[in-house]
């Protein structure tokens, strides 16, 4: 921790000026903390999160510039500080699959069955209403994508939730590339593809095209061949899915579409794959997807099942409970809202999805890190959020217990080292540093 | 929890030997329910427990005893009876059974009257058992009742008939309330008339009974304050055309919804009308206008302050076991709604009673549910930590003095151990 503050007062020395320098507004912020929930990997084997009690933050140009107990780590001058000692500091929580920013006509392109070129980057509408109220409820990152009513609906975004800074609101472009393996697509009626084996011939038929398009010019950039593949820019795309960049995200439900969602995307084309909603029975391939450490499950927005369809056993089935209990990890937890309706759970809400996740039988723990750090591990972008740790963003959220108890409201969140919410009489800022 | 194994005689112990019991198992139905009946002289006692009045505080580590289907007595130092089914409940919470101010419940198809579409063995009955809800108020077409979840028992399932009259009133629909108020209008005058007919009728015999206006019998019940009007507002404008009502009527109103009740929290107030609210509930507000609108979690702590009475009911009013529900968003996790008021800052107290006293004042079944108090319904949960902490689970259910949920003997959730 001495090596930290001694980081931190170089960093302090080199950058205070160029931090000010930016907008003519300093972001540099030190919150003094009554707790801090870190949220990083947990070590080994360890059955409890990282807390430092009575711990400090230093937050400058975007990023955690330090943490640690109070007795180690020094507030530089000119840091505004955020008195947060009544209260527990803790990771912006990570949206895993959702559909707010955008319309569903726009997100939902029902031509072709596989729509590689498709990117929802393109429709992302920062004035829409259920994205800009996702902060109220700590949600700082959210992964928003195409709708399942084709078996590829093209390409996902990952997007911060602060629209007040829009050049930074892109987290990464390509946030992960979207399939559907069940019900959804079924819903088209006459076409290839209305059929399951229709779907997983077309799915398998796509991924080998891509596949050796992506190999051919592998060849070519390792100079195995000197013959150019011919550019074909909607495979380009899927370049990045081969290359492990980014991950593949498979709707899917039941233990038969979980399992050819293990199969075709992890088994046959060795990819990184979410599994996501996996309700109706999904957890009967929980063991399986617990083998794979590739293969990362993500429930909701059904979290709770009655009755499951693997056994009529006449009792509820917390699905964060059945997925843990078979050993799966690498376990998130979602709200799939969206913008046109609001039956589902709407997007500041995702902690209570964890709430009940936690409820019905899913260790405390383990509900927090579905929505924070399993989130961001499974979309490959956990060394910029999901945990509070030097470096990376510093998207932070305020509160006076847990992420996950609804009794108390978000005081304060900060999204890339901005303060981009505050709750109405909320005055957790005590010093000015000018 | 451990009860005494002391069998009372004539106790039912196995399903042939119930009458409904028995109908079930022929049926082919599993019996989720130790069921425990009590013969009508024998005291039980739930002992050690913190005992949640919602009239008079909190009794740590007290004794509540029932007898005949009714709370007897409570306590700190009470002693329980030799012969007594005792029921240890120490380092538990019990509180009174929650009452819902709206919900699906025990109905099954359809029926003019109430009592003809009771379903003492539906689902929602047993999860509603679970849950800790012990009065539910169900309206279905013109019939409405309060309905207690009693598993197997027809005949203790109805509290209460005609409980709220449902009226559609709205400033935006302007032609509707126009249409109320003649309604209502032709109604009172009916009742002026009525009542000179009655004062007059022995002198002069020749005056005839004024005629009733057709359609206007439902408002009868209202305008004389036997009936209390049950009226959907969520918008500032709507409660204030609700409120109107009151003035010109003088009817007792409850506010359904009532979204935005907390920007005119004092006009609610003045009239001393109650409201139904859903603390979580989402509303834009009105760009178009200065004053305050949309939603707030603030809405129970702002009505609370200002002297309105109110309940608190989730989005969805069922009982979910459906797939296609997204849980902890109905009847069975009516606690978490009421977080979400707390967390808006209204009080715990408060929040307690939105869900057990207050609704059953505004359904008018308060002498019978809603406290722990001596005399009224043994309608009781005991739980297994604070009421309102999210991983806390229902242990026992008790209606009208019988065991009818016990956690661990039941499939629902038995599995979940905190």
């Amino acid at each position: 921790m001495r090596r930290v503050v001694l980081f931190v007062l170089g960093i302090f020395l080199v950058c205070t000026a160029d931090v000010v320098a930016e907008s003519g507004k300093t972001y540099a912020y030190a919150i003094r903390a009554g707790k801090i929930l870190t949220m990083a990997p947990r070590a080994k084997g360890s059955k409890s999160l990282q807390v430092i009690n009575h711990g400090i933050i230093l937050v400058s140009q975007g990023k955690i510039e330090a943490l640690g107990p109070e007795s180690e780590v020094d507030i530089p001058s000119g840091y505004t500080i955020i008195e947060a000692g009544q209260y527990w500091v803790m990771p912006g929580i990570v949206e895993s699959h959702c559909h707010v920013g955008a319309d569903m006509g726009d997100l939902n392109d029902m031509v072709m069955q596989v729509n590689p070129e498709l990117r929802a980057s393109d429709v992302v509408w920062l004035d829409d209403l259920p994205y800009t109220k996702a902060i109220s409820g700590g949600v700082t990152t959210i992964h928003t994508m195409p709708g399942s009513g084709t078996n590829q609906g093209g390409f996902t975004v990952i997007i911060k939730t602060d629209p007040s800074d829009p050049d930074n609101v892109i987290l990464r472009e390509f946030g992960a590339m979207k399939a559907t393996q069940a019900f959804n697509p079924e819903r088209r009626g006459g076409d290839l593809g209305a059929t399951r084996m229709g779907m997983s011939w077309l799915l398998r038929q796509f991924l080998a095209q891509a596949r050796s398009y992506h190999e051919g010019w592998v060849a070519y950039e390792q100079g195995d061949t000197q013959e150019k593949p011919q550019f074909k820019p909607q495979w380009e795309n899927l370049r990045r899915v081969f290359n492990k960049e980014i991950p593949t995200i498979v709707h899917t439900y039941s233990t038969w579409g979980v399992m050819q969602t293990i199969r075709m995307f992890n088994d046959e084309n060795h990819l990184p794959v979410i599994a996501t909603h996996t309700a109706f029975g999904g957890y009967g391939a929980a063991r399986e997807a617990a083998k794979r450490p590739d293969v990362s499950i993500n429930i909701g927005p059904r979290v709770v099942e009655f009755r499951s369809s693997v056994e009529r056993d006449n009792r509820f089935h917390g699905m964060g409970a059945e997925y843990a209990q078979a050993g799966v990890k690498n376990l998130s937890i979602n709200t799939d809202s969206v913008s046109w309706t609001d039956s589902m759970a709407p997007q500041e809400e995702l902690a209570s999805q964890a709430t009940v996740s936690a409820r019905y039988g899913l260790d405390d723990q383990a509900a927090l890190e579905g929505i924070t750090i399993n989130a961001a591990r499974a979309l490959k972008i956990d060394q910029r959020v999901g945990s509070l740790e030097v470096g990376k963003d510093a998207d932070i959220v305020i509160k006076k217990t847990s992420l996950i108890d609804p009794t108390t409201p978000v005081e304060m969140v900060l999204v890339n080292g901005r303060i981009a919410y505050q709750r109405k009489d909320t005055d957790l800022i005590t010093e000015s540093p000018l | 929890m451990h009860r005494s194994d002391k069998r009372i005689p004539g106790h039912c112990q196995g399903l042939p030997r119930c009458g409904m019991g028995a109908v079930a198992a022929m049926i082919g139905l599993v019996c989720l329910i130790g069921s425990s009946t009590l013969a009508a002289d024998k005291i039980t006692a739930i002992r050690g427990g913190d005992l949640y009045t919602i009239t008079s505080g909190i009794i740590r580590n007290g004794t509540l005893l029932i007898k005949d289907g009714r709370i007897w007595k409570l306590g700190r130092d009470l002693s329980v009876p030799k012969d007594a089914q005792v029921i240890e409940a120490k380092g538990k919470i019990v509180m009174p059974g929650m009452v819902a101010i709206r919900g699906d419940l025990g109905i099954s198809g359809s029926a003019s009257k109430m009592a003809d579409a009771l379903d003492p063995f539906g689902q929602s009955v047993t999860f509603a058992l679970a849950s800790g809800v012990t009065s539910v108020y169900v309206s279905r077409g013109s019939a409405d009742a309060v309905i207690k979840p009693t598993y197997g028992d027809l005949d203790s399932m109805l509290l209460k008939e005609s409980v709220l009259q449902s009226l559609s009133v709205s400033n935006a629909q302007w032609l509707n309330k126009t249409n109320l108020l003649i309604a209502m209008r032709q109604a009172r005058t009916y009742l002026q008339d009525l009542a000179v007919y009655e004062r007059d009728k022995t002198a002069d015999k020749k005056t005839a009974p004024p005629k009733m206006p057709s359609d206007s019998r439902q408002y009868l019940s209202l305008l004389k304050g036997e009936a209390t009007a049950l009226i959907q507002a969520n918008a500032a404008r709507d409660i204030l055309g609700a409120l109107e009502l009151v003035d010109e009527f003088g009817i007792k109103m409850i506010l359904y919804g009532a979204v935005e009740a907390w920007t005119v929290a004092h006009e609610i107030a003045k009239r001393d009308v109650a409201v139904a609210i859903v603390p979580r509930a989402k509303q834009e507000s009105n760009e178009d206008i200065t004053a305050p609108s949309g939603s707030s979690l603030e809405n129970g702590a702002i009505l609370k302050r200002a002297g309105v009475r109110f309940a608190i009911i989730p989005p969805s009013t069922s009982f979910t076991a459906s797939n296609g529900g997204i849980a902890g968003r109905d009847l069975m996790t009516l606690p978490l709604e009421a977080a979400f008021a707390i967390s808006g800052g209204l009080d715990e107290q408060t929040a307690l009673e939105a869900i057990t006293l207050t609704p059953a004042q505004l359904l008018g079944v308060a002498d019978r549910v809603g406290s722990l108090q001596p005399g009224k319904d043994a309608d009781i949960i005991i739980l297994d930590g604070d009421p309102f902490h999210y991983n806390t689970f229902v242990q026992t259910t008790i209606i009208n003095g019988k065991i009818l949920y016990e956690k661990d003997k039941s499939t629902l959730f038995s599995f979940i151990q905190h």
